[in-house]
């Protein structure tokens, strides 16, 4: 009889190799409501697993009342806060509908989501847009004027002129975006200099070329180059087309999600499909935008942005990004440390997407839920900080809670409980 | 003729390059750079404590 | 005057880095005194003996980090904490550090040139490394104890299936290729190759046949248990035959704290096989027939050596020094309380402790010692202990490195009223503290001020003149402090027993 632990490791590899034949190609910009499938009018989407209204951080609270004012589901912030508890809206996580958020991950039917289709399964992801430079916005957990008014313009503007340029341009190949930018010294999570760069470039003849007024073009690349993070949405949006096709590879114990929604942190391993196994979201090791600020005004933990160190990236590869570690006061030999860590945890390397400064060495891919317990360190999360009241202070690393991945052991052990007494 | 030590196998026992890995004590990776020795350095920490149930898993699954 | 006492449960930091903060520590203007250990069975008891056990400290297991501290009330706690806090963060920051590798595994494959793997972790966790070093072709020097006699086995049958050695577990020293593993001395390449089961042992061969004139050309250790049964010489055979094909090594010395039949017919076929001159020392165990080996049998290091260096065509150049000069030993023992008559040998070599009871025996002293079994208490009479042995060791560093144990030890001894003379081994060499005679000489210092001029001391040292610590400096500070520094180990046991028999002669 085989070993379990053979059957397991196979099938982790298999995991391995799904998760890097993966072809995530962004095609498109449109309006959520009119691609996401089971998505309505009174659907809005949240970050994280699964969470009632009730047990909701604040910053979360707040972009869905904002996103009832913005799509006009209330009048005022009253009747918004009696809709958001009634019961009456579908209150649901973002990967439940195959797309993730950033922060509080809210998206709701009028927003434009980016569209990516794995080519190599077939399958689609979406994401709402980040918000660029503002430290406002629906998924920083504020719901003022300024951030309706900014989601509008995203709307009207951002999201046709962008799908417009990705029609023309005939989709951008992720998988090669992404391996660009970590040569370029990219982690592609707290740093996507090199990738928004990359995209804009591929964007910008298109764009220029297309029948919109020079008032509204200049708007939009102000806001492209407004801030270099305006890529991660898109890569969170890859990464989430990558995990689908890696899930359900039964005896898998790699994780296939990773995402927080400011109180519980989250996970799924492959075997177990989309059951969520969950710990407390953690305190982030923030620095922040000013010194008013300290660790007391934070937030826990939250977004589904952790998506991205699904795939390898992010606080997996901080020796790819020297930069992003020096941002911390750290060191590289601290980035390198890190990194190693992650190779320790995961079951292969994306071929890929290599680390220039490791001579090449494929990213470290596909946590091993079984590792990341026995060495007793869990995945480093790159990551930005919201104010507990909502808004962007700061950005910061945080470690998973490992209570998620003890969880995940045990239900997985339970499901192969007769084999395993064999064994 | 080379020298005969080199030739025969098993007559260097750290190799051409002396590179010798060290896995704890780090005053033995002192000692050893101090003598000309180039160290490969592998990090190590116990490992947390596990919950009981966890641990046993472990050494079923892994 | 404040004790301090906090536990940081799961956190855990390397027992050298823990003795020196201690001892930064402990030297701050308002520390009394300091002690921040693992808080294993062994460092608690240590923390007892100095009147830190308390509070926290006392719910400490072996996973959590105790800071155990006693306080003038010139510093405040809180203060004393911060610090601490600071202390404990900076030399990460500061250490220029070298790209490190969480995975053997991964340092293994990114290195193909590495040919051997030092593991040095709690024993429980080093077969796991140990195995993936062989199974990727790299030799083992594991330096950890408590390692299951199966994984020894089992290791070491799958090196000897790869061509490889299995250095331990346990293995304290090893000299390869002229560079020192472990507690290893700098000694002269030559032509005698050693292959022991004794670390001590291993360190005063080579030292006395550097000091006798000869040279090294490998010493190859193969861990405390090799000889014995159940291994019965697996590695140690695999040793031989290594050194059988060297064509720099023209003796053969091979060492064991006690060895089986098993292993001894083992290891000496293949000598015979090899056909180079060979000498074993089997020091306390029983040694069987050798004639039909045709190999010189000795029973002390000293002799040993001697005999390798002859047997290479060397003339043996190392005297008797330091036994004819323990004329003022005796002197100084006639000035002693007739209550005064017992040896306390205070050993932190294993081998060397055993080398000296046997000495000692062979003289007619009965002993007690802890070479077979921990004691309990300190029974009355002569008492050789190994401080490096197991029941002192775990979750704390060797005594080669870390003094504070036989400190105080050295203070038990003077204060006990019937030990007439303290029997002291001090072992130079990579590894080892940077100054211990320096350590011995505070604790005398200190002991004296204590009770009086106390007992006679009679000291070995183990080293060279090119180990790191100062040989000469080492001697002269132990001469000047009134310590009797014999040539060798043996020959300090053997000043000893004459000093016995003398206190025998003048109490009775």
């Amino acid at each position: 009889m085989t070993d379990i632990r053979d059957n397991i490791d196979r099938a982790n590899q298999k995991v391995v190799e799904r998760l890097c034949a993966g072809q995530p190609v962004w095609i498109g910009c449109k309006t959520a409501v009119d691609v996401i499938p089971g998505m309505t009018r009174h659907t809005i989407l949240h970050a994280g697993p699964p969470i009632e209204w009730e047990r909701m951080c604040q910053p979360m609270r707040n972009g869905i009342l904002g996103a009832i004012l913005y799509e006009g589901l209330a009048s005022n912030v009253d009747e918004a806060n009696s809709l958001a508890s009634s019961g009456r809206l579908t209150l649901a996580p973002c990967h439940q509908y195959g797309a993730v958020g950033g922060m509080t991950g809210i998206t709701s039917a009028s927003m434009p989501v980016h569209i990516v289709r794995n080519e190599a399964f077939g399958n689609l992801a979406y994401c709402v847009p980040h918000e660029g430079a503002s430290p406002t916005g629906f998924g920083w957990g504020t719901y003022d004027e300024g951030s309706i008014r900014h989601a509008r313009w995203m709307q009207e503007e951002l999201g046709p002129v962008l799908d417009a340029g990705l029609r023309a341009v005939g989709g951008i190949n992720m998988r090669q975006l992404i391996g660009r930018a970590i040569q370029m010294g990219d982690e592609d999570h707290g740093r996507c200099g090199a990738a928004t760069t990359l995209l804009t470039r591929e964007l910008a003849p298109h764009l220029v070329r297309l029948d919109v007024s020079k008032d509204v073009l200049g708007r939009v690349f102000d806001f492209l180059l407004s801030a270099d993070i305006f890529a991660l949405h898109v890569i969170m949006a890859a990464a989430r087309s990558m995990v689908e096709p890696a899930k359900k590879i039964p005896y898998s114990t790699v994780v296939t999600t990773m995402a927080r929604n400011g109180v519980e942190f989250g996970i799924k391993i492959s075997s177990l499909g989309d059951q969520w196994f969950t710990g407390p979201a953690q305190p982030i090791k923030t620095v922040f935008f000013s010194p008013e600020w300290t660790a007391a005004d934070a937030t826990p933990d939250i977004g589904d942005s952790s998506i991205v160190e699904t795939v390898g990236l992010g606080g997996l590869i901080h020796a790819a990004a020297p930069a992003q570690e020096a941002a911390f006061g750290g060191t590289y030999a601290e980035a390198l440390r890190k990194t190693e860590e992650a190779y320790a945890f995961c079951a292969g390397v994306h071929e890929a997407w290599t680390i220039p400064n490791l001579d090449f060495r494929g990213v470290p891919l596909g946590i091993d839920i079984r590792k990341v317990l026995k060495m007793g360190v869990t995945p480093i999360l790159d990551t930005a900080t919201a104010h507990k009241d909502g808004g962007k202070i700061g950005i910061g690393e945080a470690r998973a809670p490992r209570e998620a991945f003890e969880a995940a052991l045990r239900a997985f052990a339970n499901s192969h409980e007769a084999e395993s007494i064999d064994a | 003729m080379a020298d005969e030590a080199h030739s025969l196998s098993g007559a260097l026992l750290l190799g051409e390059k002396k590179v010798v890995v060290n896995m704890g004590v780090e005053v033995f990776e002192d000692s050893l750079r101090r003598q000309g020795i180039e160290v490969v350095v592998v990090r190590w920490q116990p490992p947390r404590e596990l919950p009981q149930d966890v641990a046993r898993l472990l050494d079923r699954l892994l | 005057m404040m004790k301090v006492a906090h536990l940081r449960r799961n956190e855990y930091l390397d027992s050298l880095v823990l003795m020196n903060l201690s001892n930064d520590v402990s030297g701050w203007a308002g520390v009394r005194q300091a002690v921040i250990v693992m808080g294993t069975d062994s460092n608690r008891r240590i923390l007892d003996q100095v009147g830190l056990l308390t509070g926290e400290a006392l719910h400490g297991t072996p996973r959590d980090l105790i800071i155990a501290a006693e306080l003038e009330s010139s510093l405040a706690e809180a203060e004393f904490m911060a610090r601490l806090e600071e202390r404990m963060k900076s030399p990460a920051r500061n250490e220029p550090e070298a790209a490190a590798y969480y995975q053997l595994e991964a340092a293994l494959d990114a290195r193909p040139e590495a040919r051997l793997v030092s593991i040095s972790l709690p024993g429980e966790f080093a077969t796991a490394p140990a195995r993936a070093a062989l199974e990727r072709g790299r030799h083992v020097f594991c330096f950890s104890q408590h390692v299951s006699l199966e994984d020894e086995i089992a290791l070491k049958t799958l090196a000897v299936e790869r061509g490889l050695l299995m250095m331990g577990p346990d293995c304290g020293t090893a000299i390869l290729d002229g560079c020192g593993l472990g507690f290893a001395n700098q000694v002269r390449r030559g032509t005698i190759g050693l292959v022991s089961a004794s670390g001590s042992g291993l360190q005063e061969v080579t030292t006395l046949v550097h000091r006798g004139g000869g040279g090294i050309s490998q010493a190859i250790g193969v861990g405390g248990r090799d000889m014995r049964d159940p291994v019965n010489g697996l590695m140690a055979e695999a040793g031989v035959r290594r050194l059988n094909q060297d064509p720099r090594t023209r003796v053969i010395v091979i060492l064991a704290k006690s060895a089986s039949p098993t292993a001894q017919r083992r290891v000496l076929e293949a000598a015979r096989a090899g056909g180079k001159p060979t000498v074993v020392d089997f020091i306390s165990g029983e040694v069987g027939d050798l004639r039909p080996y045709g190999a010189d049998s000795e029973d002390t290091f000293e002799g040993c050596a001697s005999t390798a260096v002859r047997l290479a065509g060397l003339e043996w150049a190392l005297g008797n020094e330091g036994e004819d000069r323990y004329v003022t030993a005796r002197q100084w023992l006639r000035r002693l309380a007739c209550s005064r008559w017992a040896v306390r040998g205070l050993f932190a070599g294993g081998s060397l402790c055993g080398e000296a009871a046997h000495v000692l025996s062979r003289h007619g002293l009965r002993l007690s010692t802890n070479l077979e079994h921990p004691v309990e208490g300190r029974p009355p009479g002569h008492l050789l202990l190994d401080l490096g042995a197991e029941e002192y060791t775990q979750g704390r560093p060797h005594p080669f490195i870390d003094p504070r144990l036989r400190t105080l030890e050295i203070e038990q001894a003077f204060a006990d009223e019937t030990v007439a003379i303290v029997l002291l081994d001090v072992v130079l060499g990579w590894g080892c503290h940077t100054d211990p005679a320096g350590a011995v000489i505070a604790a005398l210092q200190r002991s004296r001020a204590a009770h009086g001029q106390g007992p006679v001391v009679v000291a070995s040292l183990c080293g060279t003149e090119e180990d790191p610590q100062d040989f000469d400096r080492q001697r002269l500070s132990l001469e000047r402090a009134g310590v009797t520094v014999a040539a060798s180990n043996a020959a300090a046991a053997r000043v000893v027993a004459e000093l016995a028999t003398d206190v025998k002669v003048n109490n009775g």
